[in-house]
């Protein structure tokens, strides 16, 4: 991986809007490389979104700059365009158009010819499982169709680098399986590089590479997954249900993180496992689990 | 599509021509071409209008702009669609207006290109307006009461000589006026060197309006001026 290309430079990035006092990014620097899975974190109104955006030449930055294969963004609109596949998280723009004409469209828009742009369009529509919705209008598709729709729409004319803006959102869990493993695939079989925003980091975690977290539009952790999990090796993360509005009454060495109708997260040191097993029968608690850091735990911990 | 573009066109005529006929044929002739011209600004102007400020607030203006395509492209693709889903509401009021107020039509070869530029400023007003509203109701709002302002600032469907003369004064500035001159000149087969010059002057409306709509409308961003120098 090392000896790859870069695909990003992201350097010293910044970005204020003028409506809202708060920065929506602060000096972010970091650089992706050819075929690498890169996700990025963070919780609503982190920056995420503002921060792809300008990676793909959509909005300018206050300070600092984006490369994208060594090349100036802002400088190689055309060149930006024809590299990156760009899924939005907003709602579908060509609504109007069947499944099967929206795909075709967007092919022919990415420069493919006739013959091309039909072979693609077929091609995509089978990779979703979308053929039996071809001759639907993308306005009456369910969310989750919708979004695959999209995702097949960012597909045509096979760019290098995809950037998918919550790819998995409104997915149903079979759905959102066959997205992560065609995203596998693409990075895997066809050395595409993928940067995308999620907020399902359990499901995320199975195929990222490497991890930007956000927080308030400055990126506080950057690595593989297995490093920033590794501070939280030494913690265990303990979830069950319980009945009642606040959280149960447990030892001072458990920390805990939340408590939402019912659920309770809390984390303690591993160490001291055994001494809770011994004070507590945590197995009377409906639901409940224990289980070393995820990167959804890294997430939370850095958001 | 062609009633709602044809209804207040048609209205005007009407209601004009009542006026009009004992005005003579001239002042039915402003009526009808008039009349034309507000089926343009109907339904090129504001649809347009419309549909850009959708495609803002829809992310559409994203999904083209993360395209290899130039906006230069959506915006001629999108006057040319609703140019030519005008036409229908052009036709029939041009038709219903000659029988109407008894004007008879003598189209000239210019026509298609008078069409054209008759077409173009307001198309190109439409999206300047549609690009830039926050909503799609400040833009249809908007669009309306600038079609409203055209049709009544200048000698539109009005001949001069009824008009006051500070309203003649502003009509100079309105493109709807030379829209409306030239389309009466080439619908009755009287194209001359006026209709030419009108012509002309709709020319430079739509340079003007496609350089403002093309440098102010949301697209990808530009680098500054010196980043530019820089790379």
């Amino acid at each position: 991986m090392p000896d790859r290309p870069y695909v990003y430079e992201v350097e010293g990035l910044s970005k204020k809007y003028k409506e809202t006092s708060s920065s929506a990014n602060t000096d972010i620097s970091f650089h992706i490389r050819e075929g690498e899975f890169f996700g990025l974190l963070g919780s609503n109104g982190a920056g995420k979104t503002t921060l792809i955006k300008q990676m793909l030449g959509l909005i300018r930055p206050d300070h600092g700059r984006v490369r994208l294969f060594g090349k100036d963004i802002l400088t190689n609109p055309r060149f930006t365009t024809h590299t990156v596949g760009y899924m939005p998280q907003n709602a579908f723009a060509l609504n109007s158009l069947t499944v099967r004409e929206a795909v075709y469209f967007s092919a022919h828009l990415r420069g493919l010819s006739t013959r091309a742009a039909r072979h693609q369009r077929d091609e995509c529509l089978q990779l979703l499982g979308l053929d039996h919705l071809a001759t639907k209008v993308a306005r009456q598709l369910s969310g989750g169709e919708r979004r695959l729709l999209q995702l097949a729409v960012t597909l045509t004319g096979s760019p290098p680098v995809l950037v998918l803006d919550e790819p998995t959102n409104e997915l149903d869990p079979s759905r959102r399986r066959q997205v992560w493993t065609l995203l596998r695939q693409l990075n895997q079989r066809e050395g595409r590089t993928i940067v995308l925003i999620t907020h399902n980091a359990v499901e995320a975690e199975q195929v990222i590479e490497r991890v930007g977290i956000l927080r308030d539009g400055a990126l506080v952790a950057l690595g593989a997954p297995a490093e920033l999990k590794a501070p939280l090796d030494s913690q265990v993360r303990l979830s069950f249900t319980h009945p009642g509005t606040e959280a149960p009454v447990l030892p001072d060495y458990v920390r805990v993180h939340s408590c939402h109708r019912g659920k309770v997260v809390a984390f303690l040191s591993s160490a001291d496992v055994s001494k809770l097993a011994q004070e507590m029968d945590l197995t009377c608690f409906p639901e409940f689990t224990m289980n070393t850091a995820t990167l959804e735990d890294v997430y939370i911990n850095y958001a | 599509m062609v009633l709602t573009g044809v209804l207040a066109p048609v209205v005007s005529l009407a209601a004009l021509g009542l006026f009009a006929r004992s005005s003579g044929s001239e002042a039915s002739e402003y009526v009808v071409t008039g009349s034309v011209t507000m089926a343009i600004l109907f339904e090129t102007q504001n649809k347009i209008a419309s549909n850009f400020s959708f495609m803002r607030n829809t992310g559409a203006f994203e999904y083209y702009a993360a395209m290899p395509i130039r906006r230069e492209a959506l915006i001629l693709a999108t006057l040319a669609a609703f140019s030519l889903l005008s036409l229908p509401a052009v036709t029939v009021t041009a038709v219903i207006g000659s029988v109407l107020l008894d004007i008879p039509l003598h189209p000239s070869p210019l026509l298609p290109l008078c069409l054209f530029l008759a077409l173009l400023p307001s198309a190109g007003l439409g999206a300047l307006i549609g690009s830039r509203s926050p909503s799609i109701e400040q833009a249809s709002s908007l669009s309306l009461a600038t079609t409203l302002l055209m049709m009544a600032l200048g000698p539109v469907a009005v001949p001069p000589a009824l008009l006051p003369e500070a309203l003649v004064w502003i009509g100079h500035f309105n493109p709807a006026t030379y829209a409306s001159s030239a389309l009466r000149a080439s619908l009755t087969g009287r194209t001359g060197g006026a209709a030419l010059a009108d012509m002309a002057i709709l020319a430079t409306f739509s340079l003007a309006l496609w350089a403002l709509t093309s440098t102010r409308m949301h697209w990808r961003a530009r680098p500054q001026r010196s980043t530019a120098k820089r790379s």
